[in-house]
């Protein structure tokens, strides 16, 4: 563990951008946003984000360097993107020839906080670890990863990750962790990667003041997430509440936007279409995001077996909080709050889930 | 550094036979090095159109057979394979029919429509080690007298074991039973501790279980392979999602049992 001075993030900046394209929270378009930057001033340093059910603001209200929370899109575009070719077709003399489209990209994402950092982790078992047929594409993209943490002192009022376990400070999964105080920066290494690019930086002693002071920071930021699951015997609680009359009534506020999967950093679903070119010699086969909550999701034969709205609601939470923990062994949550924030329904996950409860315990 | 093969590899064998079975359903007996068990199936791929998850109906030496019904994108293409063409595919994926289960006791087979290209092989393979069951029976129901599938094979299995067929609808080319599966099963004496292997529509399955659970058959006993919506075949792209399963490498085959909760409800 090292301490550097605030001017000296661009350093460590300057030095992972050597090496890697770097994703960084941005602001765009009025909301923090995640982005490709070149130059450590496109952090939206003092900016904060307001958010309440789900209204969103963004103002520069603070002093602080990572003032803001986590961006709105989640970092999993930068492994696996919405949409891309994973091969290629070619179509010659009646012979078929196929070529695998492996991702190149060295990137590093620039910032990532504890609950995109978990959701990371989550999607590794979903593609790699807990797979008996492992995702290449995946698997390649995220070896080439180096990852920038950063302990989390600004969460919103829709954030409830502590209560589904994450720590504002990780304690591994990261190459580096900064730790913003108010005069300086910890900065650790968590892997053979992250010591290397340490070990270029002129840097001072950790001093036991400066741990103290941390170890406030974080007991005080844990103060102001209020929003939480209760998350004891949930998945046993949710599978006993299958034929719960909340489904329709939840159903009937739900647009199936798909926004909340979408923006959700663990939903991993998604669809393989053909692209082909018109003299029917190439064809590209694509990813592309897809959503429980599309009614062609789950169709067989020209049917869709989740015809209305409520099961599809019903489908996507009992995944997270259900089906995921038998899948996986964890829940497919972190907390993020993000599909609070960005539904225009207005529907908030952590809600339906103590209604949910709720018919539970009054059964 | 994780080293993995692309799970979307494609290959190519070679079409050596095709069988028109009916107006729309083909069989294909493909020459490949693969080596599937009764109850996986394999992802056909056509060119430009997209992937079908079609369960492998047989084997013989180095030839699979894979029967496809003409009715989506793909199988439509599929479908207009001729012999000599190559097929291109990937697998085999999935779960296996749990033969030993029904060892020393009757094997029970149902099948509806196209579910019979799911129970065919392992029928074939419970012939071939006829002496290890108390008997083996096959049910099969099919719409209509032109949908029947392999009817150049009933004669043989006719003369192995009990196969019995019931059309959906009374035909006068049709000699045979006529009415619901069923009603067939209601009227087959089964054995209360019989293993039960079956395919067929959703609702099939629904009420054929109810007949079997008033024969004494438990839920236990009974085995089922299901059809999802099936896009990658490894558990990643959640289109085939049914409970906390996915069926593409969960199933397709379950014990019912375990999937009940989930089947009888809607839209799960």
């Amino acid at each position: 563990m090292k301490k550097i001075k605030k001017t000296q993030i661009n350093q460590l900046f300057e030095a992972v951008k050597n090496e890697y394209s770097v994703v960084a929270p941005v602001i765009k378009e009025g909301v923090i946003s995640l982005d490709l930057i070149t130059d450590i001033s496109q952090i939206p340093s003092g900016f904060t984000e307001d958010e309440k059910g789900n209204s969103y603001k963004v103002a520069k209200s603070s002093d602080r360097f990572f003032s803001y929370s986590r961006p709105y899109l989640p970092f999993k575009r930068f492994i696996i993107p919405p949409e891309f070719v994973f091969m290629k077709v070619v179509k010659n003399d009646g012979r078929i020839n196929f070529t695998e489209v492996i991702p190149d990209k060295k990137i590093a994402l620039f910032d990532i906080r504890p609950c995109d950092l978990k959701a990371l982790q989550i999607l590794d078992d979903v593609f790699i670890n807990k797979n008996s047929h492992p995702d290449s594409y995946y698997a390649k993209a995220r070896e080439k990863l180096f990852i920038v943490a950063v302990t989390c002192f600004s969460p919103t009022e829709n954030c409830f990750c502590s209560s589904m376990g994450i720590s504002l400070k990780p304690e591994h999964g990261y190459d580096i962790l900064i730790t913003e105080l108010k005069d300086s920066f910890l900065i650790r290494a968590g892997s053979e990667k992250g010591s290397k690019f340490l070990e270029r930086i002129k840097a001072e002693e950790v001093s036991q003041t400066d741990l103290v002071e941390e170890e406030k920071t974080i007991k005080e930021t844990e103060k102001k997430i209020n929003k939480k699951v209760s998350t004891e015997n949930l998945s046993q609680i949710l599978y006993s509440q299958i034929d719960s009359k909340q489904w329709e009534k939840v159903g009937s506020k739900c647009l199936a936007c798909t926004s909340c999967t979408q923006l959700c950093p663990t939903c991993f679903c998604f669809n393989i279409v053909e692209k082909n070119s018109t003299d029917g010699s190439y064809s590209e086969r694509i990813r592309v995001y897809d959503s429980c909550f599309n009614p062609e999701f789950a169709t067989v034969h020209r049917f869709n077996i989740r015809q209305s709205i409520a099961s599809r609601y019903r489908q996507w939470l009992m995944h997270k909080f259900a089906y995921w923990t038998d899948q996986f062994g964890s829940y497919g949550c972190v907390g993020c709050g993000r599909c609070i924030t960005w539904c225009p329904a207005g529907i908030d996950i952590t809600e339906e889930i103590k209604k949910l409860r709720e018919g539970y315990d009054n059964h | 550094m994780i080293t993995t093969e692309n799970p979307y590899r494609l290959r190519n064998f070679r079409v050596v036979k095709k069988i028109r079975e009916t107006a729309d359903t083909y069989s294909f007996w493909i020459e490949s090095d693969l080596k599937p068990l009764p109850g996986q199936y394999n992802m056909i791929y056509y060119f430009g159109i997209g992937e079908a998850p079609i369960t492998v109906a047989g084997k013989n030496g180095n030839l699979i057979q894979h029967t496809v019904r003409a009715s989506g994108d793909v199988t439509s293409h599929i479908g207009s394979l001729s012999e000599e063409d190559f097929i291109y595919l990937r697998g085999p994926y999935g779960n296996i029919w749990p033969a030993e289960e029904a060892y020393g006791k009757q094997l029970v087979i149902i099948s509806g429509g196209l579910g019979l290209a799911a129970t065919k092989w392992i029928m074939e393979e419970a012939i071939k080690n006829k002496k290890q069951f108390k008997g083996i029976l096959s049910l099969y129901g099919s719409k209509n007298y032109d949908s029947l599938l392999y009817r150049y094979e009933y004669e043989r299995w006719h003369s192995h074991i009990d196969f019995r067929i019931t059309l959906d609808k009374p035909d006068p080319r049709w000699k045979g039973d006529v009415g619901l599966i069923t009603e067939l099963i209601k009227k087959t004496e089964i054995d209360r501790d019989a293993v039960v292997f079956m395919c067929g529509p959703d609702p099939m399955v629904k009420f054929s279980v109810i007949e079997l659970e008033k024969k004494g058959v438990g839920t236990d006993k009974i085995y089922v392979s299901m059809e999802r919506h099936m896009k990658c075949s490894v558990g990643t792209c959640g289109h085939c999602m049914f409970g906390p399963f996915f069926v593409c490498k969960d199933g397709p085959v379950f014990r019912y049992s375990e999937i009940k909760e989930f089947f009888e409800r809607k839209e799960v």
